[in-house]
């Protein structure tokens, strides 16, 4: 019998409130209600406590039963919308795929630089705790602080030591010497970049080595290679532990392997102990050369460090004025360093896919919108049986969730095969990149791209549902549709949003492709078929004085010279479009005050026969003494603007003598008057450049001979072939070798593949972005098209009724062509204004080109206005073949 | 359309104190009345859950009205079996019934 309403009393009021939280409104009222009966009933039986606990113990199964009944009541439910959403797509296959496949191109390309910035950019370095890891540089302070990645930052010696003494915060420091050495004992003779390390560096990065063991404290002649140049040249095999190389003469044992992630941003081929008892520098504050990793203590935060390096930094200052004055030093992240100057390229590629995720989205927009509007009749029959707002907009979101999916399958398999691409192509060898792949944080990334893509595009024709006017349909009973004018200007601003953002990526792709195309035809001022180069450096042991250089290289000029299919050879000190190069002022000789600065070029006398640069007078070196040199047009036209370039020949000009850091000469005698013997054409050696600079020619073999000139024993050898180049490479390398078996032969190269390197990256820059402009220029086509057609099937009978009423095919035409062309004109103005707005991004792609070239965003909306007349062409010739009867009888 | 079963025995003794206790059976009746009969503390939620379960399957329906109890001053949920209810009741015991025959021996031994 239940306790009267008198006696009753309900249960603990903590424990009811929080019941009383967790239960849905509709049921709360009446589960309390029989949980205090039931309380009440074991309060008298069992007592206030043990009633609490029951009440505890039973009161919490509620919500989570209600929980779970509901869900076993929602799975069949969303099992059919998904079946229902099935079924609609695919008596639609038209919109599903064409919606499908715009979203997978954007979603592709945007997954795609997802992943490799995210790999390039965003992954921590592949050391262990990589936050902490920090790089030590000095910098002049009136240049500030460094920029990530940043050339030329770098340490002395003597302050390292000082900070590795005074700093706490950094618990470890290594340091790394750069350095190049003759390596003897690989496949074949190689000079490599060789980093000296002190073997603390391998503490502080942490990573351990694929094959033996680091470098160690106390180790000498002990070398550690690279993962690449183990792989390529010691055959990736396992027992290259403890076998001996031989660098710079001395024999070194290997005594391990590292990983490729390990110092990957470094060129150093392999590494050997740093000694500073050797090191030619270790007193040297002023020589700021040494690369410097740093761990932070646990729990220290960067600025720790800053503080205290700064603090070193400004006593050093002041203790040695002469090496320290006006630097200071700064502890930077490790990984900026790292990632360095790429990462902003990167972020706006990046930022150009996302443009084409919006375009995509406008596209899927503007496509459901005919489509729903298509539809309205079966959603107002839908709603006429009962189905409430709710239903229906949970079959539609079924829908798009469906088409986003498959949209972010085909993207992700784009994607994949765009990162490949992308990653086999790129020019900047970026190591960070080598791995890159789609991977589950870009499977992710497609996922809500595509889905979040097709539900914003979904929400849009969404919103505008209303219950009463689907049912107005039903009583119209109209079979055609009629879209008031919301909806019209609607889908009227989706695609000039959409042609908007088009433009903009078609402007940038236009310029882009402009730069390259400009670089492509500048006149080299050289013939590069048929010429193959080659480097060498003289190992300086063997051939200690510059006089046994000469001679090393007289004789291989013969024996190269002896090879039938050799023309002719020629010799310079830098490979031809490097970016390397010696800059001198020269005066004329009746205008010492004025001084041009030139290029400093020596090369051999046969130089220009060799490359084909054409001497527009006078001739090459003569041999005998006398200071000779050769100019190009672009430099005698500065020096002697009055007279024509040929009339440089048998002038007179002089070196400015160089002076040191207060202006004072260095050299006591006055610099000697060299003859312009000749006069050649404009070379443009550094391939990008807009203009051709002045440069000199001064006779390499003189130089040699005379042990002048900066050559240190490296030439770049030039071979003009009448074989094709290719097959002569075994036959250089055999002639090198008879000479000196021990002497590298360095980058033998056809000149068309120095050529083509060196517009590497703004071919790919170009590649790249004519990639999204052609995607963007389909999804425009493609929504043109489709709300063209749209448009013409909508206004069907006002069509047809005008045909009836004698309208003839050019009125027809100009209805529906003028509202498109008018939402293009607006759209690509839009896009261009908007376009000159972002142009600041674009710079950094830009070679000799202006960012606001007009001409560029002229060609674009050329491209763009023939789209948008080729989407509207069909729907236009759709409505001219309207049959006015057929419209008139539907009346 | 199939008749609805009965799931299990927990669904087959709350239908069935349902039964008894019609036409006062709610979910506290209910609760107190199977610990009981069964000696085992019974959970409320899953009777509640087990009644709406029932009532979706058609073998019971509820009434929300005031109790016969002296001093009820809300509305509750009262429980009673439908005629498909009663069939189902009916059917599942002569299951029983079969599936025990010529078993009583078993019992016998282990009472």
């Amino acid at each position: 019998m239940l306790p009267s309403r008198g006696e009753r009393n309900t249960a603990p009021a903590l424990l009811r409130t929080l019941l009383a939280r967790l239960l849905p409104r509709r049921e709360r009222g009446e589960i309390l209600l029989e949980m205090d009966q039931l309380y009440e009933v074991r309060l008298a039986r069992i007592g206030r406590l043990r009633a609490g606990l029951w009440y505890l113990r039973r009161s919490f199964g509620f919500p989570l039963r209600l929980v779970r009944e509901r869900t076993s009541e929602l799975a069949p439910a969303l099992a059919s919308d998904l079946r229902q959403a099935v079924r609609s797509l695919r008596h639609d296959p038209g919109f599903t795929l064409l919606a499908a496949g715009v979203l997978a191109l954007a979603v592709g390309g945007a997954t795609a630089f997802f992943s490799i910035v995210d790999h390039a950019v965003l992954r921590p370095l592949p050391y262990p705790e990589p936050e902490s890891l920090v790089t030590l540089q000095e910098y002049r302070l009136e240049r500030g602080v460094p920029e990530p990645g940043q050339p030329g930052g770098g340490i002395s010696y003597p302050n390292l030591t000082e900070i590795r003494q005074q700093v706490g915060a950094l618990v470890d420091i290594g340091a790394i010497a750069s350095g190049s050495s003759l390596l003897l004992g690989a496949d074949q003779p190689l000079r490599v970049r060789t980093g000296a390390l002190e073997p603390s560096t391998f503490e502080v990065l942490g990573l351990a080595p694929t094959l033996g063991r680091p470098l160690q404290a106390g180790d000498r002649d002990r070398v550690v290679l690279s993962q690449g140049l183990w792989r390529e040249r010691f055959g990736g095999t396992g027992d290259v532990i403890g076998r001996t190389v031989t660098l710079d003469g001395r024999e070194h044992e290997i005594v391990g392997v590292m990983p490729s992630e390990f110092l990957a941003d470094l060129p150093f081929r392999l590494w050997v102990p740093f000694d500073p008892d050797t090191y030619k520098f270790r007193d040297h504050r002023g020589l700021k050369i040494l690369t410097a990793i740093g761990r932070l203590a646990a729990g220290t935060a960067a600025e720790q460090a800053r503080a205290a390096a700064r603090t070193v930094g400004a006593r050093l200052a002041a203790e040695d004025p002469d090496a320290n004055k006006g630097y200071d030093i700064a502890v930077l992240p490790l990984h900026d360093e790292v990632v360095g100057a790429r990462a902003s390229v990167l972020w706006r590629l990046l930022g150009a896919s996302v443009l084409l995720l919006a375009i995509a989205c406008l596209n899927v927009a503007n496509l459901q919108l005919a489509r729903f509007t298509r539809r309205r009749r079966d959603a107002a029959v839908r709603a006429a049986l009962g189905a409430g707002r709710g239903r229906i907009l949970r079959l539609a979101a079924a829908e798009t969730l469906l088409v986003g999916l498959l949209g972010a399958t085909a993207g992700l398999l784009l994607a994949t095969m765009a990162v490949r691409g992308f990653v086999a192509l790129d020019p900047t060898g970026n190591p960070r990149l080598a791995g890159a792949h789609v991977d589950l944080r870009s499977l992710v990334f497609a996922i809500v791209a595509a889905c979040g893509t097709s539900i914003l595009a979904g929400v849009i024709p969404l919103s505008r549902l209303r219950l009463s006017r689907l049912l107005e349909t039903l009583q119209l009973g109209s079979p055609s549709t009629s879209e008031g004018l919301r909806g019209r200007r609607l889908r009227d601003g989706l695609l000039v949003g959409q042609i908007g953002v088009t433009a903009i990526l078609l402007g940038g792709a236009a310029l882009v492709s402009a730069s390259f195309l400009r670089l492509w035809t500048y006149e080299l001022g050289f013939d590069p078929d048929d010429v193959l180069t080659f480097g060498l450096t003289l190992n300086r042991d063997t051939y200690p004085e510059s006089g046994d250089q000469y001679d090393f290289y007289r004789r291989l000029f013969e024996r190269l010279e002896a090879i039938p299919e050799v023309a002719s050879v020629g010799a310079t000190s830098r490979r031809p479009l490097s970016q390397l190069d010696i800059f001198h002022e020269l005066h004329a000789e009746n205008d010492l005050d004025k001084a041009v600065e030139v290029r400093e070029r020596p090369v051999s006398g046969s130089y220009f026969e060799v490359m084909r640069v054409p001497m527009l007078a006078g001739q090459t070196f003569r041999t005998g003494n006398g200071d000779q040199v050769i100019l190009n047009a672009a430099a005698a036209r500065r020096l002697w603007p009055e007279a024509p370039p040929d009339a440089a020949v048998g002038r007179r000009v002089r070196f400015a003598s160089p002076v040191d850091a207060q202006g004072r000469p260095v050299f006591a005698e006055v610099p000697p008057w060299h003859e312009v013997v000749g006069v050649v054409g404009d070379v443009r050696y550094q391939g990008l450049e807009p203009e051709p600079v002045p440069a000199v020619y001064r006779p390499l073999w003189r130089q040699l001979r005379l042990g002048t000139g900066a050559s240190f024993g490296i030439a770049h050898i030039v071979l003009r072939t009448r074989a094709q180049p290719d097959d002569l490479a075994a036959t250089i390398r055999e002639a090198v070798w008879e000479l000196d078996p021990a002497e590298p032969v360095q980058e033998l190269l056809t000149m068309n593949d120095v050529v083509a390197e060196s517009m590497a990256r703004p071919r790919f820059y170009a590649l790249l972005f004519s990639g999204f402009a052609i995607v963007a220029l389909t999804l425009c086509f493609a929504g043109v098209f489709g709300v063209t057609g749209y448009l013409v099937a909508a206004r069907g009978r006002e069509i047809g009724i005008r045909v009836a009423l004698g309208a003839p095919p050019w009125a027809i035409a100009r209805l529906v062509l003028l509202h498109g062309l008018g939402l293009a004109v607006a759209g690509a103005a839009i896009g261009m204004l908007s376009g000159l707005g972002l142009t600041r991004h674009i710079e950094g792609f830009l070679h000799g080109t202006s960012a606001t070239d007009p001409r560029g965003f002229l060609v674009a909306m050329g491209v763009l206005a023939l789209a948008i007349v080729a989407g509207m062409a069909v729907p236009c010739l759709r409505a001219l073949r309207v049959d006015p009867v057929r419209v008139l009888r539907q009346e | 359309m199939t008749a609805a079963t009965i799931q299990g025995e927990f669904e087959h003794h709350v239908l069935l104190t349902a039964a008894r206790l019609a036409p006062g059976a709610f979910t506290a009746a209910i609760v107190t009345e199977l610990e009981a009969r069964t000696g085992r503390e019974i959970s409320p939620s899953a009777v509640y859950v087990t009644l709406r379960r029932l009532e979706a399957k058609g073998l019971v329906r509820s009434e929300k009205r005031r109790g016969d109890a002296p001093g009820e001053l809300r509305d509750r949920r009262f429980f009673e079996p439908t005629a498909q209810g009663l069939a189902a009741l009916r059917a599942s015991r002569a299951s029983l019934e079969r599936l025990w025959e010529g078993m009583e021996s078993l019992l016998g031994e282990e009472a």
